[in-house]
């Protein structure tokens, strides 16, 4: 159907084995700060790319990431924490049972992460989808919070304000890069289907949408419940890297991170979701260096900290002055594209 | 039987009735049209047709089947598809996206298929490609299927509009002033095109229109809304003579 269809598979095939080999050379010889940087950033291409199907694929404006990413974490970490460290995290209350004997493989509480996660989304999508618009943004933003606010009372289950510590740090470069390179193709597959289709014509006219036959309602609902599956699933994987969480981490200034990074990546691009993951995750610690004292030769400028927000705010407004669609709009990279930049490969 | 069977029904927004008893009974591969002033209430009965307004009254039933009430995209499909007025492709997608997302309704993957690409949704993605392109030669627009569909000039739009209607299989065909903003030949057009669709695929026609020579020449039968109410109905040629439609057209004749 699509002219050069074989080549482009191999080249996707071929990029992620040479990426694959990049990362091994990164991981024996990058430093431990550069490859928690690499882990870091496939995290937040996991989130963000998963993000984008909902809010900028099927155009509804959910805030709620934050509350899948806090049920995955709490998950997959409850289930490969042993029952002796659940005991002696659990200070307040015990564990309830089941929860207290139960530990599993870290794969199965990851794949467990993303169930539960999805279930949620799924429950949460009956009330939620009967609104639109900025009622929708406020409805998922409140259900956002009610997350947090209930891992910090279940004393029981997610032991409240202290969070779970001595979480294995199972998260790996490869489990980490794994998943998001499997998140990226299943999501990009399943927005050039012909469900992606209709999730993007849900976005651009619902009632045309509706005109052609189209279910609005389980649309979204897909997209949601996909979005939410794959935001656990990044949840679990984050718990085990940063190996102790809490629910402050999951407050809305982390649905903000990932909203600033879809809509400078171009909403409804998942390639722009991928490189503003890289730019927003890889920046944020590259533009420490200018909170560090710096000589100018006629001037000393003194260590300011925090500078680095105001640069990194900075980026962002030049971004939406110049860029109003983000950096890559609604595009996508392929490697027509590539190839027609190169001037090889002939037909387009 | 009557394919769409319209009883008795009446719309009312709070206070303010849009359509007070409308009746319409359409035959297997009848042309037929609604015409009347501006704010007579032509296209509420199109939305209470299509499903997006709930009839305060009345039924309707398409086949015998009840269908009043029944979510638009049910009633899509069932086999009722539409147009607008205003026309409303979906912006960023192409030509021929616009039309394949017509026969999504009916595909039998489900997204794990779609997303895995297992043979049945090649298959039947290869369906989708193949049966856009038919209809895209149809209305005439085959050279431009990988263009964007707002890039198109406006008439061309209106047919992308009804090929797209089409790939959704209907057996009854609602097209909101179709010919609006097309110049005479265009129009002309548009009804060689609307009477080849009808033959080709066996199709009833129920159309709103403002312009009186297409709506005279196309339509074998007219009913004439004013103030929500029916005044007249019968051949194009009846409706012409009709005191009553003249007086809502041009108000009434002043007696000295």
């Amino acid at each position: 159907m699509q002219p050069n269809h074989l080549r482009n598979q191999l080249l996707s095939i071929a990029g992620t084995v040479v990426f694959l080999a990049l990362l091994h050379v990164a991981n024996t010889s990058g430093s431990d700060y550069t490859i928690r940087i690499l882990n870091n950033i496939a995290i937040f291409i996991i989130l963000a790319v998963s993000y984008n199907l909902i809010n900028g694929i099927t155009g509804q404006f959910s805030l709620a990431p934050n509350a899948f990413v806090a049920i995955g974490s709490y998950t997959s970490a409850l289930l490969t924490l042993t029952p002796m460290e659940k005991e002696i995290s659990f200070i307040i209350e015990p564990c309830i049972w089941p929860l207290s004997v139960i530990t599993t493989p870290f794969i199965v509480s990851l794949i467990a992460a993303g169930i539960v996660a999805a279930l949620l989304a799924f429950l949460m999508g009956f009330p939620v989808f009967r609104t639109r618009g900025d009622y929708l943004a406020i409805v998922t933003l409140g259900f956002g919070e009610v997350v947090r606010v209930i891992a910090n009372n279940t004393q029981s289950i997610t032991n409240g304000p202290l969070g779970l510590k001595g979480i294995a740090d199972y998260t790996n470069i490869w489990w980490a890069w794994g998943f998001a390179i499997i998140t990226i193709f299943l999501i990009g597959r399943m927005i050039r289907s012909s469900y992606g289709m209709a999730m993007k014509a849900v976005k651009f006219d619902q009632a045309a949408a509706e005109a052609v036959g189209i279910n609005t309602y389980w649309h979204k609902m897909l997209a949601f419940t996909t979005s939410a599956f794959f935001q656990g699933v990044g949840g679990g994987l984050l718990a085990h890297l940063i190996t102790t969480i809490s629910p402050v981490l999951f407050t809305f200034f982390l649905t903000f991170n990932l909203l600033i990074i879809i809509v400078a990546g171009g909403l409804g691009s998942t390639t722009g979701a991928i490189i503003a993951a890289i730019l927003v995750t890889w920046g944020g610690e590259a533009l420490r260096f200018f909170e560090e004292p710096m000589n100018l030769g006629f001037i000393d400028i003194p260590g300011i900290p925090g500078m680095r927000m105001v640069i990194f705010s900075f980026i962002l407004v030049l971004i939406m002055i110049f860029a109003r669609q983000g950096l890559m709009g609604t595009r996508e990279f392929s490697w027509n594209w590539l190839c027609r930049k190169l001037g090889i490969g002939g037909r387009s | 039987m009557a394919l769409l069977a319209v009883e008795h029904i009446t719309m009312k927004f709070g206070g303010l009735i849009a359509v007070n008893d409308f009746d319409l009974a359409l035959e297997k591969n009848e042309i037929v049209g609604l015409i009347g002033p501006n704010g007579a209430g032509k296209t509420t009965v199109f939305n209470m047709i299509a499903g997006y307004y709930i009839p305060t009254e009345g039924t309707i039933r398409f086949m015998g089947k009840p269908i009043g009430g029944r979510k638009a995209n049910q009633i899509t499909k069932a086999g009722v598809a539409r147009t607008f007025q205003n026309i409303r492709l979906f912006s960023e997608l192409s030509v021929i996206e616009n039309v394949m997302i017509g026969y999504h309704c009916r595909i039998k993957s489900t997204f794990i298929g779609a997303t895995l690409r297992l043979p049945r949704y090649c298959r039947e993605e290869k369906m989708m490609h193949e049966g856009a392109m038919r209809l895209l030669e149809e209305v005439g627009l085959e050279d431009v299927a990988g263009e964007m569909s707002t890039s198109l000039p406006y008439g061309k739009q209106r047919r992308l509009e009804i090929a797209r209607a089409l790939a959704t299989g209907p057996q009854l065909l609602l097209l909101d002033e179709p010919a609006a903003g097309m110049n005479p030949s265009e129009t002309q057009d548009l009804l060689q095109l609307i009477l080849k669709l009808r033959k080709d695929y066996d199709l009833t026609v129920f159309l709103i229109e403002h312009d009186m020579k297409f709506v005279m020449e196309i339509c074998e039968r007219l009913k004439v809304l004013d103030y929500g109410t029916t005044i007249a109905e019968g051949t194009p040629h009846e409706i012409q003579n009709n005191p009553k439609v003249i007086e809502a057209y041009l108000g009434e004749v002043q007696r000295a």
